[in-house]
């Protein structure tokens, strides 16, 4: 813990010192000077008898205070103003919260500054003091993750989601702009959720669709968004923010770039993100097997065995706690692997090759009889078209890949894909690829979006407020 | 007492000696490192302690190592033990801090903590008799900063 806090201190004041170099050597001597200075400070400055008291005794008492406390004292005088402002200080108030601490070091210094489109070049120096003010004071947000499948909602201060619901069953297409929708979507959430659409903002996803580089598919973006948009701002929410599906599951993994690769419901995206921003000249591939279709292989192979089960949902319970991914399939076959899960009244049900023969049309979608590129192929495809638009210097930004998605947990993919795509890529492309599990399971997205909200300069970093909106679409319509 | 207990001489920086049992010093990280390096010779030199903190401690260290003590009694001890002048407190947290015995400092800066818990930055100043070098324009403009804290 100490080793960790060390290289944060570090990391903080190599970028608030010196925004060129990146030498650790530099960065400890720069806290060195900081640390020499608020020696000399409380030495020159009188604090009474206080000031016999060591600086690291001081911080312990400072510790035992808390934050609240603490932030006062900031207003007795100007040394014990300099102590407790230090980084150090309110990275261990930070850290001892109840929101993940690398999650909070993450957004607070990659998103604060709203929706990125570059990166900036030099990142102000930041008072974690301030910040854990600003966090202490944002107000709560509505996150609402409306995946094709099912719907994730919640409170951006609550640790989870509160609620799902089917939005297929329920609300239909939710991806075409279809305001009436739309709006009777959001308002059934709010009247779940029993929360007045006026009193905060919210954060939204937009799914992952309309995604060519086209005009008609940019129109529909547009459309989409502004629809979204709309209805929210009709209904009197005060302040909106929408992302799109992909980076807000990318944000959950704590990254501003990557490829993400979304397990949908009808569909599998495969996302390239360059900071914050999807790349649609880039290309995202899209490979028509989703986690319908997987349930789906599933069910046809059980009626197959005459494997008895009561409804869908049976077998969808049985892929998500039975079903994986081998590394190898051909091996995979000639082991013993049959295992039993026990679903409450219907009993006890025995999978053996189903349990990854259901994932494996993700790479072999023939065995399915689908005619569609395999996972490998696309994800490969898409890097080798990020290769090729030379957007940066270095190609590391797209070697990170995130999986995203509810089947996207099934155990195992992250390895064989990454295994898979090393193989189809040059070695030069293929050093240092890294393909990681969904960091939250299905709710990724929503998580990615908490972390917006609980941003120190939300909203307004972030969100569109109804007077913007309106006077921008005043604009549009006299062009 | 049995034989084989043993006696340390702890010699205060206004020249008062101490005979301490080693098994009741070695509450003390810095001594015990001293003792277990076998650096110790008859008198244990604490330059940073006075004899009148000195007291303070071995009262603390005696009464901790009392055998069979309920956990209430230390508490109530420990409440009373406290119960001291700023000065005095001060002594105790930097012969805490020198002879490195964590236990004891963790209890006098929580103590330190509770004096401080509550008040406002006038009171504070007032209880530790701190000069207040803000003009009033400053004052309130750190106020403003850190509204949610005086909230």
């Amino acid at each position: 813990m100490a080793m960790l806090l060390r290289k944060v201190w570090e990391s903080v004041s190599t970028r608030s010192t010196s925004s060129n170099s990146t030498s650790t050597s530099i960065s400890t001597v720069n806290s060195m000077d900081r640390f020499d200075q608020m020696m000399m400070y409380i030495q020159t400055a009188s604090t009474g008898e206080f000031d016999r008291i060591p600086l690291d005794i001081f911080i312990q008492i400072l510790k035992i205070l808390g934050p609240k406390e603490s932030a006062k004292l900031t207003s007795v005088c100007k040394s014990w103003k300099y102590i407790v402002s230090d980084n150090r200080l309110w990275i261990y108030f930070l850290q001892n919260h109840h929101e993940p601490w690398d999650s909070t070091f993450f957004s607070e210094t990659h998103l604060r500054s709203g929706p990125l489109r570059t990166f900036p070049n030099s990142v102000p120096e930041l008072s974690f003091m301030s910040i854990y003010g600003q966090r202490a004071q944002v107000p709560g947000a509505i996150i609402i993750d409306g995946g094709s499948g099912y719907c994730k909602f919640g409170w951006s201060k609550y640790s989870a989601p509160s609620g799902r619901s089917a939005t297929f069953l329920e609300f239909g297409n939710i991806e075409s702009p279809m305001y009436s929708r739309l709006r009777h979507f959001f308002s059934t959430i709010y009247t779940r959720m029993q929360v007045k659409t006026s009193t905060q903002p919210i954060i939204v996803s937009i799914p992952i669709c309309h995604y060519d580089d086209t005009e008609s598919d940019k129109a529909a973006r547009t459309q989409l968004k502004d629809a979204i948009h709309s209805a929210l701002f009709d209904m009197n929410v005060p302040a909106v923010c929408a992302v799109n599906q992909a980076v807000l599951a990318l944000f959950a993994a704590r990254k501003v770039s990557g490829i993400v690769v979304n397990i949908g419901f009808n569909q599998t995206s495969i996302v390239p993100i360059l900071y914050g921003k999807v790349m649609h000249q880039v290309g995202v591939e899209v490979v028509g097997i989703g986690a319908l279709k997987l349930t789906g292989f599933l069910k046809e192979q059980m009626q197959q065995k005459n494997i008895y089960f009561g409804s869908l949902y049976t077998v969808r319970t049985l892929k998500e706690n039975l079903c994986y991914i081998a590394l190898d399939y051909e091996a995979e076959l000639s082991k013993d692997t049959n295992a039993s899960f026990q679903i409450g009244s219907e009993g006890c049900f025995t999978l053996s090759e189903e349990r990854f023969k259901t994932g494996e049309i993700l790479f072999q979608p023939r065995i399915a009889g689908v005619r569609a590129m395999g996972l490998q192929n696309a994800v490969a495809l898409c890097m080798e078209h990020c290769h090729d638009a030379e957007l940066m210097v270095d190609d590391s930004w797209y070697k990170t890949v995130v999986l995203a998605g509810g089947s996207a947990c099934l155990p195992g993919l992250a390895e064989r894909l990454e295994k898979e795509v090393c193989e189809l890529l040059p070695p030069c492309m293929s050093n240092g690829i890294r393909v990681l599990p969904p960091p939250y399971g299905v709710d990724s997205a929503w998580y990615g979006a908490k972390l917006i909200g609980n941003l120190s300069t939300f909203p307004s970093s972030w969100c569109v407020m109804k007077k913007q909106f309106r006077h921008r679409s005043r604009r549009k319509f006299m062009w | 007492m049995s034989s084989s207990t043993k006696f340390l001489t702890l010699k205060t920086n206004d020249k008062e000696e101490f005979v301490l049992d080693e098994a009741i010093a070695i509450r003390s990280q810095t001594i015990k490192n001293m003792v277990e390096d076998d650096c110790v010779s008859n008198v244990i030199p604490l330059p940073n302690v006075d004899s009148k903190t000195m007291i303070k401690v071995i009262e603390y260290w005696k009464k901790h190592s009392e055998e069979g003590i309920s956990k209430d009694k230390l508490m109530d001890f420990d409440k009373a033990f406290v119960k001291v002048d700023q000065s005095i407190l001060y002594a105790l947290i930097l012969a805490a801090n020198f002879l490195n015995d964590a236990e004891m400092l963790d209890m006098i800066c929580q103590e330190v903590a509770n004096r401080i818990k509550g008040k406002t930055p006038e009171e504070i100043r007032k209880e530790f008799n701190i000069e207040n070098d803000f003009t009033p324009e400053e004052e309130e403009e750190i106020r403003n900063e850190n509204v949610w804290a005086f909230e």
